[in-house]
């Protein structure tokens, strides 16, 4: 039997001095909120020069699909027999092979205006166009080209004010991400976004510039998602209190979801420390966490649950200590075993998820411990006064099922 | 129950997963990009598609029945052997053999039929596709791509067609209200065509921006958003539209101008106006059916309906369309129809007559039945009540198709990060709990197996979100099966047989799982219900989850370990490196 009995008072100072902490940052460096909390326009884009531009006349209707290894031509509707065809980047490996082999589809024009010479495999499109071809060019970008930094993108754009540029990925994957927050002057999306991509192209030129992807948001939609998102985490930890309550005591109910709220902010205090982006993926990591964390828990509750009327002690704090150890194994492996399925969402993945993964990493962290030292160090608490005659009494009062669940230890 | 119950349950489950999940595998494994491009188009372009390749067909055959009757019929043109078949046996004559292109000819009574056999065929793969389409695990925005369309209401027509109806109120406030009452009917007819994840929010005064995933289904959009809401009731002057037939069957070529006016509007009354009945077709697409004589003035105006649904007749048992009108439209409506009993009413959506029906008595309570028709056209005309009462003109001011290869990429991260993740935790239960760990792998892979399949059965939205629910279901379906063998092996240590361990190791874990499920369960329940977007599709595939893993890792592993002690007479467990 390990003593966790012993380091419930450290560890609720310590962690009552994170959150403190965390509530200190929350008003000092306050919440790096995302587009969906903050009104504005979000546009990730790449300097990279179109090496390749795509037209198509002809009355069938065309699109072009690339994926890392392949583009793909699908022909469909009247006008052309309906078919998909298939150029592989490893049989077209230079831009002018691929080229040509797409200048012999029927209605199919390409040009190459820059880096013949350049590898298919670093090409990419312009997001923001539709992939179906026609008489306006579907432009081609080749990575890698062009070395912008972020001192450079911010160069171009000094002139417009309240912008942020992050640099998203490193070396031929590098993006900038840009945002512009909605100043309320009326501007539209529209009008913010000429104004990011007019100051790139002249800083950079105009053939130079691919936009990956953009977001704007207006003010009303914000505010009702942030109070809806304070709401519902509110209202799910009161439900999970009220079955726990049911099933078990109110005090390990209680236990159990102050270990909940302990969880979440220490999220928040990683969250706000770090600076991370707050966007619905961030509530929905710290709900990921309020729903797993819950488990750890309701594993330790009910094998406390089953000891209480079979434990032989005189101290309450006994009962906690073995169902503890019992369970610790599970504990730690349980952990561990999500902690792979995160540190993989982390390690292959870029973004929101990415923010989403590491903020799952913590709240692991979070919950295995707050299971084993927060609700049950609140339970001792509550249960200083304890006495073994009560034992019976309580289980007895707590759950019929009880007897029954725990004939074996 | 006995394993043999057991395994036939599983069975089951597992053969009725893979019923739902068969279409999304025939979508995006077993059906090329050209005919998904095709799929995903708008009826109105598969109509095309099939007309103009069934023409085709029909001249080429054509062109060699021309040369020589006698010619062999092409082999691509083999399926149609079955139908010419029939068709000569309902002629009672002799299927010739073999089939020249002459005799295929000859068992069609005029071009038409015989076209239309080539359109069927056409028609028929192409929305077999979408079909599949339709009821299979479609992907997200941020995993697909798709399409987003900002659109502008016209708010000072709105603030217009408001004035003298609602004084006091300056217009910028009407503005508001018509804004907010645009979004909330786009929001709510989107919910209606039962499109998945949409995201609709206002973008500055008076546009609307909308982000549906998936590939772009673009008539269903284009429904959405042109659907004007202009919708009334208005008289038909039936002696003006049988003189307007009368005239229209003398001059049919020369009655109408090309853009469907009347070249000599005198032929009707002044007060009075032309407009063409249309129906559902084949496509579901409108088709003309005709044309009435209405009055130039509205007897009721749309925006009085409350609410509309199909019922069916007390009496007949037949269908109808039951709506509900505010007091004041009541008051109207009653008074109109006392006025006009015995005449017919027509239902007017955007200039189209969707149904007209008899006025058989004074409709005073505001409660309204048509009767008269089938079931699909009363739930078209109860479609057309109900997403019509818009007053807010709409236009699409930039519809944009976003491109998927940022989706693709976050497609691929995702995939790796699952496999990796899953690949990872599964190799630690092997390592760690030995043999045991290979039914902790199965129940995991049965797992992720049963979500996508429910998934796939309710037509939801992968985005990263969900695979993020996902995600933590791999962590807890694990979960189950740690506490049940860490059971096991407490069993174990107090000296119980091998059947006698697994059976109390599972019994005991039992109430722990479910207590711990069954918050999680709360939770992702509540969420679904009440979150909106990511937050919502995260929720449901957790429900979901937490269903399939308790399912998986109580019923399925037990089985397994019973299959082992019972039928391979397994004596011992392989769990731990300390328990031999």
């Amino acid at each position: 039997m390990i003593h966790f009995s012993r380091a419930f008072l450290p560890c609720a100072a310590a962690s009552t001095l994170i959150i403190i902490f965390g509530v200190v940052g929350f008003f000092v460096r306050g919440v790096n909120f995302g587009i969906d909390y903050k009104p504005g326009l979000i546009e990730e884009v790449r300097v990279a020069p179109a090496v390749m531009d795509i037209t198509y006349s002809g009355s069938a209707n065309v699109t072009f699909d690339m994926t890392g290894t392949k583009a793909d031509i699908v022909i469909s509707g009247t006008g052309a027999e309906n078919e998909t065809k298939e150029f592989k980047f490893a049989d077209n490996a230079t831009v002018d092979a691929l080229a040509a082999s797409l200048n012999s589809v029927d209605g199919i024009k390409v040009t190459v205006n820059s880096y013949g010479e350049s590898a298919t495999s670093e090409l990419f499109a312009n997001s923001a166009a539709s992939n179906k071809l026609g008489p306006t060019a579907y432009r081609l970008y080749s990575a890698g080209k062009i070395d912008a930094q972020t001192a450079d993108v911010r160069d171009a754009l000094a002139s417009v004010s309240g912008v942020s540029i992050k640099q998203l990925g490193s070396g031929n994957g590098t993006s900038f991400q840009i945002r512009m927050a909605d100043d309320g002057s009326g501007n539209t999306g529209k009008q913010l976004q000429e104004t990011v991509v007019t100051k790139l192209a002249e800083k950079f030129g105009a053939d130079n510039i691919a936009v990956v992807k953009t977001d704007f948001i207006g003010s009303n939609f914000s505010r009702t998602i942030a109070l809806q998102s304070m709401i519902l985490l509110g209202a799910t930890i009161a439900l999970i209190w009220l079955y726990s309550a049911i099933r078990f005591h109110w005090d390990f109910a209680l236990g159990a979801v102050i270990a909940l709220l302990h969880d979440s902010l220490m999220m928040m205090t990683f969250i706000v420390w770090t600076q991370m982006e707050f966007s619905t993926m961030t509530v929905a990591a710290i709900l990921t966490i309020v729903g797993y964390s819950i488990n750890d828990t309701i594993v330790i509750l009910d094998r406390e649950r089953s000891l209480l009327p079979v434990m032989d002690t005189k101290k309450f704090n006994d009962i906690l200590d073995q169902a503890l150890t019992d369970t610790l194994s599970r504990s730690i492996i349980t952990t561990v075993t999500t902690m792979f399925a995160a540190a993989s969402l982390y390690v292959f993945t870029t973004g929101d998820i990415k923010n989403f993964a590491l903020a799952l990493l913590v709240g692991l962290t979070s919950g295995c411990y707050s299971s084993i030292f927060i609700s049950s160090g609140f339970i001792s608490a509550t249960r200083r006064n304890w006495k073994p005659e009560y034992g019976i009494h309580h289980s007895l009062k707590m759950h019929k099922g009880v007897l029954d669940t725990s004939v074996s230890v | 129950m006995n394993k043999r119950t057991r395994f036939v349950i599983l069975l089951v489950v597992l053969a009725v997963c893979f019923a739902f999940l068969w279409p999304s595998i025939s979508w995006y494994v077993g059906t090329p990009k050209e005919v998904q491009a095709l799929a995903l188009g708008s009826l109105q372009n598969i109509k095309d598609y099939a007309t103009a390749k069934a023409s085709e067909d029909v001249l080429e055959i054509k062109a060699s029945a021309q040369k020589d009757t006698k010619a062999p019929l092409d082999e691509k043109y083999s399926w149609i052997e079955k139908d010419v078949a029939k068709s000569y046996k309902d002629m009672d004559k002799k299927v010739p053999s073999p089939l020249t292109t002459g005799d295929v000819l000859d068992a069609y009574s005029n071009e038409q039929e015989f076209l239309n056999v080539f359109q069927a065929r056409y028609r028929d793969e192409i929305l077999k596709a979408k079909k599949r389409y339709e009821n299979s695990v479609k992907l997200g925005l941020d995993l697909s791509g798709g399409m987003n369309i900002i659109v502008k209401a016209d708010l000072d027509a709105a603030v217009k067609n408001q004035q003298g109806t609602e004084t006091g109120q300056n217009s910028e406030e009407l503005k508001k209200k018509a804004m907010e009452q645009a979004i909330e009917t786009l929001s709510s007819r989107i919910d209606r065509f039962g499109l998945t994840s949409p995201v609709i929010r206002q973008q500055g005064d008076d546009r609307i921006y909308i982000e549906i995933p998936g590939a772009a289904q673009a008539d269903a959009i284009n429904t959405i958003i042109m659907g004007k809401g202009i919708l009334n009731f208005r008289l038909v002057d039936s002696n003006a539209t049988t003189a307007f037939q009368n005239y229209y069957a003398q001059h049919a070529a020369s009655t109408l101008n090309a853009d469907g006016t009347l070249a000599d509007p005198s032929i009707i009354p002044e007060d009075c106006e032309i407009m063409g009945q249309y129906e559902k077709d084949d496509y579901g697409l409108d088709e003309r059916v005709g044309y009435l004589v209405v009055k130039k003035d509205i007897a009721l105006d749309g925006q009085h309906i409350k609410s509309a649904e199909v019922g069916t007749d007390n009496l007949t048992n037949r269908p109808e369309v039951d709506f509900v009108l505010d007091s004041e439209g009541a008051e109207i409506f009653g008074k109109f129809t006392g006025e006009h009993k015995g005449e017919n009413l027509a239902i007017v959506s955007d200039n189209k007559i969707k149904s007209s029906a008899r006025i058989n008595d004074a409709i005073t309570g505001g409660r309204v039945a048509i009767t008269g028709f089938g079931l699909e056209e009363a739930q078209n005309l109860q479609k057309v009540l109900q997403t019509a009462w818009l007053n807010v003109p709409l236009s699409v001011e930039s519809q944009q198709v976003i491109g998927a290869s940022l989706g693709k990429k976050a497609i691929r991260q995702g995939i790796l990060a699952v496999v990796v993740g899953l690949g990872a935790i599964m190799l630690f239960m092997l390592i760690y709990y030995k043999g045991s760990g290979i039914n902790a792998c199965v129940a995991q892979i049965l797992n992720l197996y049963i979500m996508f399949s429910v998934l796939s059965a309710f037509n939801m939205t992968l985005t990263l979100s969900s695979i993020a629910g996902m995600i933590l279901t791999i962590g807890m379906a694990v979960d189950a099966s740690v506490i049940i063998f860490e059971r096991i092996k407490e069993e174990m240590h107090d000296g119980k047989s091998r059947a006698a361990s697994i059976a109390a190791g599972f019994d005991n874990a039992f109430w722990a799982i479910m207590d711990s499920n069954i918050t999680t369960f709360i939770a992702a329940i509540f969420l679904s219900q009440l979150g909106t977007g990511s937050i919502q599709g995260f929720a449901v595939s957790l429900a979901i989850g937490v269903i399939s893993s308790v399912f998986t890792g109580l019923f399925v592993s037990h089985l397994m370990f019973d299959f082992d002690t019972d039928v391979m007479h397994k004596k011992t467990i392989s769990i731990s490196w300390r328990i031999k």
